[in-house]
């Protein structure tokens, strides 16, 4: 073949063509990049700055929607953060369509994090909970996984898990309170005293001694296990850098002192608590129940009398309704009364095996179906709606 | 607590349940969570947080550390001056050991239960003996657990000065029936007192034939049952002069070699409680030749898991009501107006549940008059997590939750309590309390198997404060204790302490407190049956009165000293009142404090 023969302009002609198009190609790609970046990057201020959230949203999602058309993992993940991000501003949800579960693998984790951050502020704890779970699965990111995790979990109620997470979490950070905290928080929750002071006292040996608050907490804690000295001793610490922190625990205060044996000190702060805020049912209980032990049943009752009317569905105020009206000899409205209780009782130790099912099932939305549908016959609202919101979140909305 | 910070701080929007964590902070919000605050239910289910057959666990779980393999340190200090208690056991010569089979490493529900200890004078020679059930052993099968029992073990007193295994000499040999708690009672008012032992698919009745032997004669008196009985109480509860049997059962429980409970910390232990259905307790009553079961129509509820019992005029009739207390079920109070049917009225008595209204799980018993008004005051031990309760007796109006307000809170939480009881052990006139603790489970994250008694002071009968440093060196150890019984062993006016642990050397402890100025009855039943169980005893000195009442059944699977011993401020003449069962009263002028004062019904009393 001779050089004349060689076809210089067609090389040349192809050259001009392709160099263009791998340039393209190439800029293309890295433009998806950036504009991945800054998908990123927006989606990160709405998390960290509520008071930019709208704007971050609109640009996240504008700027995810132009990569709708890109291939892969890009295409995957702008999809999920517009997903994350178009109910902040009400956009359109049907423009995206969710990745395929093979799609969600290939995003990467520190995107999986912050698109299950997003859904699980937009209140969206089912696919929170399956992104979280991806993210889990992957050893990767560890700690801002378990936090989030454990963030996404107490909120759908899987208290098991959250404890677990905490318990891992303590293996990365052993001297960080916060996991203690949490455990703290879903020890009491369950009104387990005993194990709340545990994990409040280590939360506690971890942080600041500036945080009195905190240092509060725990001698609630005390107070209601009945630990005397440590209760007076810590509060007596309080008290002296921080006076104004123990007024604002009335209740615990005076709980502390009638297990003390000052009956007439507690009661006056008692009384000072309930006229700032008459319908405080702890105090009020705590009152009644001193009530009774003075013998003074009429005063007692008219006590439960308005927790009961003030929560209709503890137990508790019909028990010691029940309780008083037997004492003074009206046997037969003690007896309406403890019905009541044992109902109540019995339906919530149900709920209580409910609830550890739904801990154990995260996507079991039957199982939470069940939960709201009991906590609506036993007055409980809120938990009711709670339970509601977690059953649409599992995928079971009805 | 905390509204205002409540208010202003941390605003939450989720509901109750999962409402106590911030986002960003991780602060904990200090909202009262309306649900699920003390679920009950939960403190003995939680010994089991899975239960599958064996096969279908995939990880077959590690097994919980048996007490067997845990080293037991007991380098007992010696004693000081101050010391309320020295344990003598093994100085009299008392070498005994309830076993609960657990070294077969079966982990079954029935090893959790344990024994009980009976105080007697068999040979009514004035002096008190010590009788304690066996317990027995667990062989494992592929299909099957067998279940043996172990002998009984019974200790003469001589005199203050031993106390001699008389066992096999007794009869007392025999290894058919895994037992648990003891009662005495005189079954055939022939004078001599007799035992009642509850276990494993049957009851024991040994019959006291007076010359120092006793006979089995359940199968003659149709004293007989299959179910699982753990404590009987011994009173007339018909009103006919003949003693009856009111004996707790405790779960309608069969061995399962495949059943396998995890712990919370992910170890194969034993399964608790909640797992089985309970049973009915059983009734027999006494015509004065045999015993009939009548159990179906005594008003008792269907079931239960009954672990204490004490039968005592609780109303003042004069008829033998019934407490029971339940393991994580509603305790019960049985009145009795004299004919059967009882009529149950636990609930609004304020028995039935926690001073929140939570059941607990529930064990020791006893009665007594804590604040000196007169009127009997019921105290009784639970399960970790909850503490123990007290309740006062309000006269004709039932009970009132008392434990908080009196300084008997927060001590025994950590703890499972067993044996326990009222008892003035410093001779102050006011009745202390003790408490003998010890967990059901191996290796639980929550609470330890071993677990410290306790001793708690009554200040007046205002408050009560835990002194259990004071009670010597047998306090200063953990233990797995069950049944205990109060007892004068050596007649010098002391309230003692027999107690029964798990698989460990029993105790006696002597009392080095006892009040130099006392007095002790001891009630024989004429008309009513023999050990008068049921009369009320009131001491009345120029200060005060003292009140006392003769029970069936307290203390946790034992059976305590029959005689009511009260300390006395000085030696001058008492006067006695009886209240028998049936109401007749009896009133005893001039009575010298420093001896035993036998009283019979009949305005008869002899000075022994």
């Amino acid at each position: 073949m001779s050089l004349n023969r060689f076809p210089v302009n067609r090389v040349l002609i192809s050259l001009l063509v392709l160099i263009p198009c791998v340039a393209a190609v190439y800029f293309n790609n890295a433009t998806e990049e950036s504009q991945l970046l800054r998908v990123r990057n927006e989606a990160q201020k709405i998390v960290d700055s509520p008071k930019l959230r709208s704007l971050s949203a609109e640009r996240c999602i504008a700027i995810a929607s132009r990569l709708f058309k890109a291939e892969g993992s890009v295409r995957a993940t702008a999809m999920l953060y517009y997903i994350g991000a178009a109910p902040i501003v009400g956009a359109d949800l049907t423009i995206a369509s969710i990745p395929s579960g093979s799609d969600v693998l290939t995003i990467e984790t520190a995107d999986l994090l912050l698109i299950a951050e997003l859904l699980f502020h937009t209140n969206r704890l089912g696919p929170a909970e399956q992104l979280i779970a991806v993210v889990l699965d992957r050893q990767e990111r560890r700690v801002a996984a378990l936090r989030l995790a454990i963030e996404i979990r107490m909120k759908l109620g899987s208290d098991a898990e959250v404890m677990r997470h905490t318990e891992e979490w303590v293996q990365f950070e052993p001297n960080n309170p916060k996991p203690f905290r949490v455990q703290a928080a879903v020890h009491r929750n369950h009104g387990r005293w005993d194990n709340f002071v545990v994990a409040a006292e280590k939360a506690v040996e971890l942080t600041p001694p500036t945080d009195w608050i905190l240092q509060v907490e725990l001698v609630d804690g005390y107070t209601h296990l009945g630990r005397i000295d440590d209760a007076r001793r810590e509060l007596n610490r309080i008290q002296e850098a921080r006076p104004d922190l123990i007024k604002l625990a009335p209740v615990m205060h005076a709980r502390l002192l009638l297990q003390e044996g000052d009956d007439e000190s507690a009661e006056k702060i008692i009384d000072r608590c309930l006229i700032t805020y008459p319908d405080d049912t702890e105090a009020l209980m705590v009152k009644g129940k001193l009530r009774v032990a003075q013998g003074d049943y009429d005063l007692a009752i008219a006590l439960f009398d308005k927790v009961q009317k003030i929560d209709p569905a503890d137990e508790q105020a019909y028990y010691q309704l029940g309780q008083a009206h037997a004492r003074v000899g009206n046997k037969d409205q003690g007896r309406k009364y403890l019905v009541q209780h044992r109902r109540l009782l019995d339906a919530k130790i149900e709920l209580y095996g409910l609830e550890q099912k739904a801990a154990r099932e995260p996507q079991n939305a039957e199982v939470r179906r069940e939960l709201a549908a009991a906590y609506s016959d036993i007055g409980l609202p809120q938990l009711a709606e709670f339970w509601t919101r977690a059953a649409r979140a599992t995928g079971g909305a009805k | 607590m905390f509204r205002k910070i409540r208010n202003t701080l941390w605003l939450i929007s989720t509901p109750l349940k999962a409402c106590c964590l911030t986002v960003g902070s991780f602060a904990l919000v200090l909202s009262q969570c309306g649900c699920n605050s003390e679920t009950v239910d939960v403190n003995r289910s939680e010994t089991v947080d899975i239960v599958q057959p064996s096969e279908l666990i995939r990880d077959v779980p590690q097994d919980a550390q048996l007490p067997f393999g845990l080293p037991v340190v007991r380098e007992m200090r010696s004693i000081q001056d101050d010391d309320w208690f020295e344990d003598q056991a093994a100085q009299l010569g008392i070498k005994f050991s309830y076993r609960d089979g657990s070294d077969a490493g079966c982990y079954m529900l029935l090893e959790s239960v344990g024994g009980g200890v009976a105080v007697l004078d068999y040979d009514a020679d004035g002096w008190v003996d010590l009788f304690f059930t066996g317990g027995g052993s667990l062989t494992k099968g592929d299909e099957s657990i067998l279940i043996e029992g172990r002998s009984a073990g019974l200790f003469r007193n001589h005199a203050a000065t031993s106390m001699a295994d008389v066992t096999v000499l007794a009869g007392l040999n025999t290894q058919d029936t895994y037992t648990h708690g003891v009662s005495v009672a005189d079954i055939n008012a022939d004078g001599f007192q007799d035992v009642v032992v509850a276990g494993f698919g049957a009851i024991q009745v040994w019959i006291n034939t007076g010359d120092g032997a006793f006979v089995e004669q359940s199968e003659f008196l149709e004293l007989q049952s299959d179910a699982w009985s753990v404590s009987p109480a011994a009173a007339d509860m018909d009103g006919d002069g003949f003693v009856d049997l009111y004996v707790l059962t405790y779960a309608d429980w069969q061995p399962d070699p495949k059943r396998v409970c995890i712990n919370d910390k992910q170890l194969h232990d034993i399964c608790g409680p909640t797992m089985f259905p309970g049973s009915r307790d059983l009734v027999f009553l006494n015509n004065g030749q045999q015993f009939e079961d009548v159990s179906a129509t005594a008003g008792i509820v269907e079931e239960n898991r009954g672990l204490g019992v004490v039968a005592a005029d609780l109303d003042g009739n004069g008829f033998i009501d019934l407490t029971v207390v339940n393991d994580v079920q509603e305790n019960q109070l049985y009145f009795n107006s004299g004919v059967l049917p009882f009529n149950e009225d636990g609930v609004l008595s304020g028995v039935a549940y926690s001073n929140s209204g939570e059941r607990e799980g529930s064990m020791g018993l006893d009665l007594g008059d804590f604040d000196g008004d007169g009127g009997p005051d019921l105290w009784y031990t639970n399960y970790t997590h909850q503490d123990n309760s007290l309740l006062r007796n309000i006269e004709g109006a039932g009970f009132v939750h008392s434990a908080e307000l009196l300084g008997l809170a927060g001590d025994s939480r950590s703890w499972v309590g067993f044996g326990t009881g009222f008892g003035d052990f410093n001779g102050d006139g006011w009745p202390d309390l003790y408490v003998i603790n010890g967990h059901v489970a191996y290796d639980r994250l929550d609470s330890p198997y071993f677990q410290p008694p306790q001793l708690f002071l009554n200040q007046r009968g205002e408050r009560y404060r835990q002194i259990s440093e004071k009670g010597g060196p047998y306090f200063d150890h953990d233990r797995s204790g069950r049944g205990s019984a109060i007892l004068d062993w050596n007649n010098d006016g002391g309230l003692d302490l027999a107690v029964v642990h798990q698989n460990e050397p029993v105790a006696l402890l002597t009392n080095r407190m006892a009040s130099p100025v006392w007095l002790s009855i001891d009630l024989v039943g004429t008309v009513v049956e023999r050990s008068a169980v049921g009369a009320r005893v009131e001491v009345a000195t120029s200060g005060r009165s003292q009140t006392q009442w003769k029970i069936s059944g307290g203390g946790y699977a034992s059976h305590k000293d029959g005689r009511l011993l009260f300390a006395l401020p000085d030696d001058s003449p008492v006067t006695v009142s009886v209240t028998w069962l049936g109401g007749k009263k009896e009133v005893h002028e001039g009575l010298l404090p420093g001896s035993y004062k036998l009283i019979e019904r009949a305005d008869a009393y002899v000075v022994k």
